[in-house]
């Protein structure tokens, strides 16, 4: 084998460009945060930002906020998302379509414009559901602007999370199990109960212990909701120690790395479990299976419709309704009335606001970058991985995974501490932005390129070298064309989430009008409460989606 | 000329001695089958020489050239080593039509598209798929997936083809079909292949060569015939179908007196007094009445089946279970009667016990 590796120096610089990457990206701005964190006043290293944490910033306060959100969160997306999951996998709910269509939108679409819409509905004096109520009972008993509020709202999106993770599972696995559960006399409740769920435990488990990791990271909706209220969690904290005078950066990294430090053990302890399992208890999960027949859901079926339809509304269907709405309205929080609709925020956002070509620019930009950066290492990583011997190809699928540890926020301040004095410069700039950005989504995308590559058989390839082919014509030849859906659907999913990134280039712009997109732009109009041109530059945001991904979309189906 | 030449050639995998000390050589233009259970260590043997695993030890020359030796020092990879390969899973490119999956070969080797073509359409016609070069794989049927990974493989004419249980995925017509047409090709186009197959008919019919393999290790190397007629131990007879076991004593006048009682004639070179097992092929033996004069001990009949063509005996000859296939013709022997066990002594096999 020794020589074999010897014979190879081009797949030796390709490991070595892949590890490069993955640590510039990765591992890097993680390591800044905690050294970031240990910076004292006086320029030693120390623990004093951590003393200063809990007892001047009664951090304390914001640690238990965060907490109850996070967990909130995760518990309220766990019951809508399996509920949701076991109903379209294995019942003959009707409009199955419907839901999954719902998770994936609720999934890709702009954590804040759902914020925005609630804050439209269910303010506390002039939400529309408010003024409803009042006029049919007198009361106005919603307020948006609360930690139920944003537990809410953020379950919103986090549900479809859960939804996709469990829905795929649940289609793997192999429905000979329930059937002969339901012929040794069980009803389907319990083969659910007994079977189903305890069968994709390995899922559930993950997919809480993500969410969780998620809820942490999440900005757009407890700024939206939670900051003007006074209650803050630990994203909406950390940006204001950012956005203080001074800005404090140490802090900031000491709070990150003591969530890093938690997700850190949850991660360890998921990889734990899934090592000392016994893995033949679980190995149903082979995607080889066949669906088992539908568990008819008799008089429970309206009920479970109508819960499927409800989540559609509020999670998709209402909020964009509602943006769209306030896009084309001058008067808000007046009354709804028809005369008050026009262009007015487009023309004004189109033709008014002199920086909107160069924002749209930079949008595209950013996410054009960050899409391609993540690509090529996801591919190079998934394929280091998964075709060759080298030593060390798990270590380096391991650190760019990592990522996914790292609440989105905690992560930006690494960056922002591992570049902020860089000799390179990138500080403040396009290219800095795309490779954080780049950081966040490698993990999906490494996934997503890793399971492809797994479905590929390997004696495709082994028969292309048997016919004399070197390694880079096996890529361009075999595998690169069969992978081109999976490719397809990575680099769109990486630019649509690119895209509508607010976190990173809100907390990596530093202000500067230089680096400005639409997200920050969206963001900053809804602070100056422009909330008629923060909407009509989502629905802008969205209708340049629309125009990227309807043609690609349409590629890879006649392609197909 | 010798086309392949394998010696000492080691391969473990851990603790698991994969291929354990194998030596051949292999005439140009000659078949070799490797022939063995599962976990055999022939599949490994083969990859080694596909270059797709890297043995640890010994050397394996093709053509003139070592493609590994020195452990490793010398290690030509597979893609250099031209060799042609049919993988039991066909392995043909989906995103391909059968033309570009014929042609890729000849296209990594440079040749110009029009030579390239007049090849593939050579390659196609050999193997009788002549006209379905636009044909995406898809749409073809497991035969003829079977023939486009043939053709293939022949359109740049390694200097050898390695077959993984080649007929393998094929059902029983199909597979027959193949057989003969493999060696069709194979007298046509003079090219030297190495087949692994556990089918013991597929490699009789196919091979110029046979190796026995097991546990990693070589048995016994033999034409087709000698093999069949003459294993070189209990396993392999067993491996070859011979899976009744009758115990006895060789006599001072040369006929084996069986445990069970009786006696039978068998040719064997153990001397008087030895004790012998006897190993029979069900098809090599019949059953005829208690009286008649022929060559075997007496059986009970304990059950009997009917296969359509032919009818299958469970017998005991005293506590041993033998099995009788013979032809439906002729008269049934019932549950229960006792008929005479017809051995022919040339085709069983006698090792000492």
């Amino acid at each position: 084998m020794t020589m074999w590796r010897r014979l190879n120096p081009g797949l030796w610089s390709a490991f070595a460009l892949a590890a490069a990457g993955v640590a510039v990206l990765n591992l890097l701005p993680i390591a800044w945060l905690g050294i970031g964190s240990l910076k004292e006043a006086g320029g030693g290293l120390g623990l004093g930002r951590y003393v200063e944490l809990f007892e001047r910033f009664s951090f304390a306060g914001v640690l238990v906020n965060s907490w109850i959100y996070a967990l909130g969160t995760t518990v309220l997306s766990l019951a809508v998302g399996v509920t949701l999951a076991v109903l379209v996998a294995r019942t003959d709910l009707p409009g199955k379509a419907l839901v999954r269509f719902t998770a994936l939108f609720a999934f890709v679409s702009p954590p804040w414009l759902t914020a925005m819409a609630y804050v439209f509905l269910a303010s506390p004096n002039a939400g529309y559901l408010n003024l409803a109520l009042d006029g049919l009972i007198g009361v106005k008993p919603l307020n948006i602007h609360s930690m139920p509020g944003m537990i809410y709202v953020s379950s919103l999106f986090l549900y479809a999370y859960v939804f996709l993770t469990v829905e795929a599972a649940l289609a793997g696995l192999d429905g000979a199990y329930e059937e002969a559960a339901r012929v040794a006399g069980a009803s389907a409740l319990t083969v659910i109960r007994r079977v189903t769920l305890p069968l994709v435990t390995p899922s559930l488990i993950a997919a809480a212990i993500f969410s969780l990791i998620i809820a942490w990271g999440l900005f757009a909706t407890p700024a939206i909701l939670g900051m003007p209220a006074r209650i803050y969690v630990f994203a909406t904290q950390l940006y204001l120690f950012l956005n203080g005078f001074p800005p404090r950066y140490e802090v900031a990294a000491a709070m990150g790395v003591m969530f890093c430090l938690v997700a850190f053990l949850l991660g360890g302890l998921l990889w734990l479990s899934r090592r000392r399992r016994d893995a033949a208890r679980f190995a149903v999960i082979g995607g080889k299976g066949r669906r088992p027949s539908l568990l008819p859901l008799g008089r429970a079926r309206p009920v479970a419709a109508a819960f499927a339809v409800l989540v559609s509304v509020l999670a998709v269907i209402l909020p964009y309704a509602i943006i769209l709405w306030m896009s084309l309205n001058t008067a808000w929080f007046g009354g709804a009335s028809l005369k008050d609709l026009s262009f007015g925020n487009f023309s004004y956002v189109l033709t008014g606001y002199g920086a909107i070509w160069r924002v749209i620019g930079n949008t595209l930009a950013i996410a054009g970058m960050e899409a391609g950066i993540v690509l090529v290492l996801a591919f190079t990583v998934a394929y280091l991985a998964r075709r060759t011997t080298l030593p060390g190809r798990d270590l380096l699928s391991g650190a760019a995974y990592l990522t996914v540890l790292v609440p989105g926020t905690a992560f930006v301040i690494g960056v922002i501490w591992a570049w902020i004095k860089s000799p390179l410069g990138l500080y403040g700039g396009l290219v800095l932005i795309a490779m954080a950005q780049a950081a966040r989504s490698l993990p999906l995308a490494l996934r997503n390129i890793g399971d492809g590559l797994g479905q590929v058989d390997r004696s495709l390839e082994e028969a292309a070298v048997i016919c004399g082919a070197g390694r880079l014509t096996r890529i361009r030849a075999i595998l690169a064309p069969l992978l081109r859906p999976v490719l397809l659907g990575a680099f769109a999913l990486v630019f649509l989430s690119g895209l509508r990134d607010l976190n990173t280039p809100l907390f990596l712009g530093g202000g500067s009008s230089e680096t400005l997109t639409l997200a920050v732009v969206i963001f900053n109009f809804w602070s100056e409460s422009r909330m008629g041109e923060s909407a009509a530059l989502t629905i802008l945001l969205l209708g340049i989606t629309l125009v990227i991904f309807l043609p690609l979309h349409l590629f890879v189906r006649v392609r197909q | 000329m010798s086309a392949v030449t394998v010696s000492h050639l080691v391969k473990a995998f851990g603790a698991v001695r994969a291929v354990d000390d194998v030596s051949f050589t292999l005439a140009s233009g000659a078949v070799l089958g490797l022939l063995g259970p599962s976990g055999c260590g022939k599949t490994t043997l083969l990859r080694c020489i596909a270059g797709l695993e890297t043995p640890d030890d010994g050397t394996i020359g093709i053509g003139p050239t070592n493609v590994f030796a020195d452990r490793g020092r010398v290690l030509v990879p597979p893609e250099r080593r031209d060799l042609g390969m049919m993988f039991q899973s066909y392995a043909i490119w989906p995103h391909m039509t059968v033309a570009a999956n014929v042609a890729f070969g000849l296209k990594v080797r440079g040749w110009p598209g029009p030579k390239a073509a007049t090849r593939v359409d050579e390659a196609l016609d050999l193997v009788r798929l002549g006209g379905y070069g636009g044909r995406y794989p898809g749409e073809l049927s497991g035969g003829q997936m079977q023939r486009v990974v043939l053709a293939r493989c022949l359109a740049y004419r390694p200097a050898l083809l390695l077959l993984d249980e080649p007929l393998a995925n094929l059902d029983a017509h199909l597979r027959e079909e193949m057989r003969a047409e493999l060696r069709r090709i194979q007298r046509e186009t003079g090219t030297t292949m190495i087949a692994v197959t556990h089918d013991q008919a597929e490699a009789l019919a196919l091979s110029d060569l046979v190796l026995v393999m097991e546990g990693g290790r070589v048995r016994q190397a033999a034409d087709p015939r000698a093999l069949h007629a003459r294993p070189a131990t209990p396993d392999i007879a067993r491996f070859l179908g011979a899976v009744n076991r009758l115990d006895g004593r060789v006599r001072a006048d040369g006929r084996v007196e069986l445990a069970g009682g009786g006696d039978v004639a068998v040719s064997h070179t153990a001397a008087a007094g030895a004790r012998v097992a006897l190993y029979l092929r069900p098809g090599g033996l019949r059953l005829a009445a208690a009286g008649d004069p022929v060559n075997g001990p007496l059986a009970r009949v304990d059950s009997v089946e009917f296969l359509g063509d032919a009818l299958r005996y469970r017998v005991s000859v005293g506590d041993r279970a033998v099995i009788v296939d013979q032809p439906a013709a002729g008269p049934e022997y019932g549950p229960g009667t006792t008929a005479r066990l017809a051995v022919d002594g040339v085709a069983a096999s006698c090792f000492p016990a």
